[in-house]
């Protein structure tokens, strides 16, 4: 996980963060690092949250969705990620040559969500008590996925000179909570404020130990890949490729849950005539192994020096989200960074000053955001 | 005899019991349920199956319905039928209680059988011997909607079913629905209700399990001619993708429910099957390995508390609701009808008619000296006033008996101070009366007996006058107008009252001059009622319409009761017209030590116990129900009062013609082609030896009130609910509650009991022995249903949740 931000790069601690002025995303990855003449043991810290979207209101989505919410004829998608990462940096002697890594405690925690166009916007009726201006169906697929776990990470620089520089993370995580929520079906508006639905539902929880059910496991386990490369093409042109989570599971064996389907329709005629009136929901408690990977992320950084800064261009990639910033960070021991997102309209401010670095980012300053993100970290240097 | 307020009483028991029983157990809301009018009445002993054949869906498969042997074969045909395009069948006529075996094949003849092929968008011909199977017990519709899916898993349930009798068991209803919930478990969705949705023809899955049965498809890609030696002769495409299917239909049967490696196998092949059809529902096949050996669930018994949850559920909406045709609404509509029905004969009416019998044997003893003026109390503080005259305008009193001509009656309900005394003068009060003014037309008088024809007049009026220091009222006559007409059928003056009604009596003559009536017949319009309204009183309606025939059955041997035979019709008319009759039909009568001419009111005072009243009666409301039946009114009992009240034996024979101990109502109340009840209830009044009148009967420590109902009660679009020695007691706002109700092919019990302060304990029991145990004390909310000591269930009242021992949940 790297929330090293445009450190200057050959520190003596170990690990070194090699410039690249990153936008700051709160994702599972690498500090990309060169091998020098490094010694010594020293502490790094990380902490960091990211929330975006590219319709629904993701810092409110109990809200009221009146503000921030924006209707969409694809999919919808939006996450929130935080992680949080402690450990110290060394550089051991092997085979000739050093071996930046760093060892750490980590806590992740992710939430996604996608949805229909039309799923979200009955959710979006839902929320703020409205009703559609005209009658239809509305499609009810969403699929909404957290997990919180804890656990050790371990990143490695197996090419950490010259031009070109290479880093790998690896992440053993024990779930604590997970919850996977998946509908399908269809909503109907009849233009007289009724609804009519019949709807499948998935919900697997941990925790979750309904009654006549085992309980559940209490734990759950992960692990994660991260990769990442750094290419110093010139004096002034720097690019890096970060691939977060490129290889990732997580597997909760034994997790309650229950399937469901809701339907509007309770009163059916028997072939007598007579109506039985069947309950809204009928289910069947489920216990089921969770196994599902952590959405990849994917960064492409290219940085250009001149003169009193430095330029820079970033594409990210996560669950399905783009994002592309252009930025510029100052020199000097004070290093301000500033950076847009024109299609997200969102803008980032961020500084840095020896080990220590803050980053923060959004479309705008209220609940409504559908970007916002902070980090704030610090990495020992001798 | 207050009827009115004791049926109110009636009334709000049978709401507050029933209600508060089963509010506890969920469903509600409103009633709601549409009518049309051709609800069946008798529960069927077969019913249906219906569902999707598919491996993919199965199009003109032969899809038979068997009785299995002990060992999960074929037996008895019971039915047979193709499944349609979609895959779909419907087979009827199937026994309700047993199980069946259902087997879905190749059609013989006619329309190709196909199976599509989700993994290849064909649709394939299917191979002879291709089958799937399912089985289940089949419901009664009126607790099931009895949906079985036929697919690869139910076929995999039945062959664990066999496998197990094969191993010493039974292919029986507990064995076959142990299988079922282990491929419940496996699947991790029921396999057998939930649908698989197809769209483009039925290659494309919509829902998820319809992804399940495509990962099937996909599984069988997989097919070589090693695992599937069917495939080394077939050369063409659709005959290869189907012998994949059966080969894999085949596998997974004998795999099972246990094999980790098939699990394995058929979790992969739905992933694969996600991305080849690009499904981006829900995915619920779980491939969840179960032990070789089926886990023992008691599924006859969760089935039986499924029932009676879907009971409950199903009929909440009309027992429990409150707007709509609920059950509430009903006894409402009930009473209203009872009220509107008995309207005609209210209290004043009752009075009028009693007052008009006076003043007909007060004419008819004129000749013998009774005298000038006579006022008769009867009981709560009314009286009968009359005066002869000696001409037919009501002018000149007759002293002298030869001289009286006519008789003029007032029968007054009250009086009100209209003036306060002053000046010397005594203070004036106006009456509300019932006027009436009885003129003979003919008199054919014998030394035996005597036939009379009388006309009389009624009207109802406000009048001035004075009152006695015995309390008894005495018209103003002397000051002018002093009387305000409430209804007199356009007439100005009470004298000149449209409403004309003919009295013919028979009266036999004694030589002790105590005549009495042998008939006694009224024809004609009478003044109506009255009805209390804000600020006053009014006339209740424009008239009543009498065409009764009273017969006394005198028997005087001290040893037979007499009866007075009460036999026609009273209507009253509203204002708008609209008319509320009751007919009374031969048997009608009032039986007691009537021992005419001896009858006094001390004489009936002792032996109120062997007072009784039987009507049987035709009546209409103007809603348009329609009651008919009759009601018994007996066990009349001389209550606590002491006897140094100061109450005449009128008054208290009054008190106690109030206060029967029992009253019964037998026969039916219907509106239209519906019924709203048919058949008895009986309402009794315990302890009223000991009642005092201090307090209402409901707040009365000596009384115990018990409603008992016998009676059918169609329920909108449901099976009739026939209520049975159903029986509500309060005593002092504390309820017991005991009897049972079988609607369709259920039949429940209760029995329990509700305390003054709101504390329910209900305790339910269905003819397959599952019990449910309502404690609304019990802070949990949670309420287990059992079989035995056995929890096979639970309904959780304040979430609405009920869950099974199966796994399976409702909301």
């Amino acid at each position: 996980m790297s929330w090293c931000h445009g450190v200057k790069a050959s520190l003596a601690c170990g690990l070194v963060c090699l410039g690249v002025a990153t936008t700051g995303h709160a994702q599972s990855g690498l500090t990309l690092s060169e091998a020098g003449s490094q010694a010594g043991l020293g502490p790094y810290a990380h902490a960091g949250f990211q929330a975006w979207s590219n319709g629904m209101p993701v810092l409110a989505m109990d809200g009221d969705w009146q503000r921030g919410y924006q209707r969409r004829a694809g999919t919808q998608r939006a996450y929130q990620v935080a992680q949080a990462e402690a450990g110290v940096l060394w550089a051991p002697e092997f085979a000739g040559r050093t071996w930046p890594m760093a060892l750490g405690a980590v806590v992740r925690a992710q939430a996604l969500a996608m949805a229909s166009g039309e799923a979200a916007q009955v959710v979006y009726h839902y929320q703020s008590q409205t009703d559609p201006a005209q009658p239809g169906h509305y499609d009810g697929r969403t699929h909404v996925m957290s997990w919180v776990g804890r656990g050790l990470a371990w990143r490695l620089s197996p090419l950490s000179s010259g031009p070109l520089q290479m880093e790998l993370g690896w992440q053993w995580l024990t779930l604590t909570r997970v919850r996977d929520v998946a509908t399908a079906g269809q909503a109907t508006y009849n233009a007289d404020g009724s609804y009519d639905f019949d709807v499948s539902v998935r919900h697997d929880r941990s925790g979750f130990q309904p009654r006549y059910s085992r309980p559940p496991e209490p734990q759950g386990e992960g692990a994660s890949l991260s990769l990442a490369w750094l290419w110093r093409a010139t004096p002034q042109l720097t690019m890096s490729l970060k691939l977060d989570d490129i290889w990732s599971r997580l597997r909760w064996q034994g997790l309650n849950g229950d399937d469901a389907v809701a339907s509007s329709n309770v009163a059916t005629r028997t072939t007598d005539g007579y109506l039985d009136y069947q309950p809204v929901v009928q289910g069947q408690y489920t216990r089921r192994g969770f196994s599902h990977s952590i959405p990849a992320t994917v960064d492409v950084t290219a940085l250009w020096h001149a003169g009193p800064g430095t330029a820079m261009v970033n594409l990210n990639r996560r669950w399905g989200l783009q994002q592309a910033w252009l930025g510029w960070r100052s020199l000097g021991t004070w290093r301000w960074q500033a950076a847009v997102e024109p299609w997200a309209q969102a803008w980032q401010v961020g500084l840095d000053a020896g080990g220590f670095s803050a980053r923060f980012q959004t479309d705008r300053l209220d609940q409504a955001a559908h970007v916002r993100s902070w980090s704030l970290g610090y990495t020992w240097q001798r | 005899m207050n009827v009115l307020s004791k049926g109110r009483s009636v009334r709000t028991m049978v709401a507050v019991a029933v209600i508060a029983a089963l509010s506890a157990c969920g469903g509600g809301g409103g009633g709601g349920a549409d009518n049309d009018g051709d609800t069946p009445v008798n529960a069927q002993s077969t019913s249906s199956l219906s569902g999707v054949a598919a491996k993919g869906l199965l199009k003109n498969a032969l899809v038979t319905a068997y009785l299995p042997d002990a060992k999960g074969l074929p037996g008895q045909k019971l039915a047979e039928t193709l499944s349609d395009e979609q895959g779909a069948y419907s087979l009827s006529g199937l026994p309700v209680g047993q199980l069946v075996l259902i087997v879905v094949g190749k059609n013989p003849s006619g329309a190709v059988t196909t199976m599509a092929d989700e993994a290849t968008n064909q649709d394939v011909p299917v191979p002879a011997g291709f089958e799937l199977k399912a089985a289940t017990v089949v419901d009664a519709p009126s607790v099931s909607s009895n949906t079985l899916q036929i697919t690869p898993f139910s076929t995999m349930a039945v062959a664990k079913a066999q496998a197990a009798a094969q191993a010493g068991g039974a292919f029986d209803a507990a064995t076959v629905g142990n299988a079922n919930a282990d491929m419940r478990r496996y699947a991790g969705y029921d396999v057998f209700d939930e649908a698989p949705a197809f769209t483009n023809g039925g290659h494309t899955p919509t829902n998820a399990a319809a992804l399940a049965l495509a990962a099937v498809s996909t599984l069988a890609k997989s097919q070589t001619e090693e695992s599937c030696p069917a495939l080394k002769d077939l050369l063409a495409d659709d005959a290869r993708t189907a012998a994949r299917a059966q080969c894999t239909v085949s596998q997974l049967s004998t795999a099972g429910s246990s094999d980790t490696a098939m699990a394995d196998k058929l979790k992969a092949a739905q992933a694969q099957a996600v991305s080849d059809e690009k499904y981006t529902g829900a995915v619920q096949l779980s491939a969840a390995v179960q032990s070789e050996e089926l886990k023992p669930v008691p599924v006859a018994d969760i089935a039986a508390a499924k029932s009676l949850v879907s009971y409950l559920r199903s009929d909440a909406p009309f027992v429990v609701g409150t707007s709509g045709d609920t059950l509430r609404t009903r006894l409402e509509q009930v009473q209203a009808d009872v009220q509107a029905a008995i309207n005609p004969l209210d209290s004043s009416n009752v009075q009028l008619l009693n007052a008009i019998y006076y003043a007909s044997e007060l004419m008819s003893r004129a000749e013998h000296g009774a005298s000038t003026h006579n006022v008769q109390f009867e009981g709560q503080g009314r009286q009968v006033g009359c005066t002869f005259y000696t001409d037919d305008q009501f002018e000149t009193v007759a002293n002298v008996p030869s001289e009286r001509m006519t008789v003029a009656c007032r029968l007054v309900y009250g009086y009100e101070l209209k003036t306060p005394a002053a000046m010397g003068k005594p203070a004036v009060y106006r009456a509300l009366q019932h006027a009436i003014f009885l003129l003979p037309q003919s008199v054919v008088d014998t030394a035996t007996d005597t036939d009379v024809d009388y006309v009389v007049r009624t009207s109802l009026v406000w009048q001035d006058g004075f009152v006695d220091a015995q309390g008894i009222f005495d018209t103003d006559w002397e000051n002018g107008d002093t009387h305000t007409v409430l209804a007199a059928g356009g007439g100005d003056s009470p004298f000149d009252s449209r409403l004309v009604a003919h009295i013919k009596g028979h009266f036999v003559n004694l030589p002790n001059r105590n005549d009495y009536l042998s008939s006694f017949s009224l024809t004609g319009d009478l003044a109506p009622g009255y009805e209390s309204v804000p600020g006053g009183v009014q006339a209740k309606g424009i008239k009543s319409v009498a065409d009764l025939v009273i017969t006394p059955v005198n028997v005087s041997d001290g040893k037979t009761l007499s009866s007075v035979g009460v036999v026609g019709g009273f209507s009253a008319v509203a204002g708008d017209g609209a008319v509320s009759s009751i007919k009374l039909l031969p048997g009608s009568e009032v039986r007691g030590w009537l021992t005419l001419p001896d009858f006094t009111e001390d004489t009936l005072l002792a032996r109120t116990q062997d007072l009784a009243l039987h009507l049987v009666l035709q009546a209409s409301t103007p809603a348009g129900s329609v009651i008919q039946g009759s009601v018994d009114v007996s066990q009349f009992t001389d209550t606590a009062m002491p006897s140094g009240s100061g109450l005449t034996p009128s008054q208290r024979v009054g008190n106690q013609t109030s206060l029967p101990a029992l009253i019964g109502f037998s026969g039916s109340i219907t509106r239209g082609t519906q019924s709203l009840l048919s058949g008895s209830v009986q309402l009794t009044t315990e302890g009223l030896a000991s009642y005092d009148g201090a307090q209402s009967l409901e707040d009365s420590p000596a009384i115990t009130l018990t409603l008992l109902v016998n009676a059918r009660v169609q329920v909108p679009s449901r099976p009739d609910a026939v209520l049975k020695n159903l029986s509500v007691s309060h005593h002092l706002g504390a309820l017991t509650i005991a009897g049972a109700v079988e609607q369709g092919s259920i039949w429940v019990s209760a029995s329990g009991t509700q305390t003054p302060a709101g504390v329910l304990k209900l305790a339910l029991l269905s003819d397959s022995g599952i019990t449910l145990d309502v404690d609304s004390s019990d802070n949990s909310g949670v309420y287990l249903l059992k079989k035995g000591d056995k929890e096979v269930g639970s309904i959780d009242s304040r979430s609405g949740l009920v869950s099974f021992l199966d796994g399976s949940y409702q909301r």
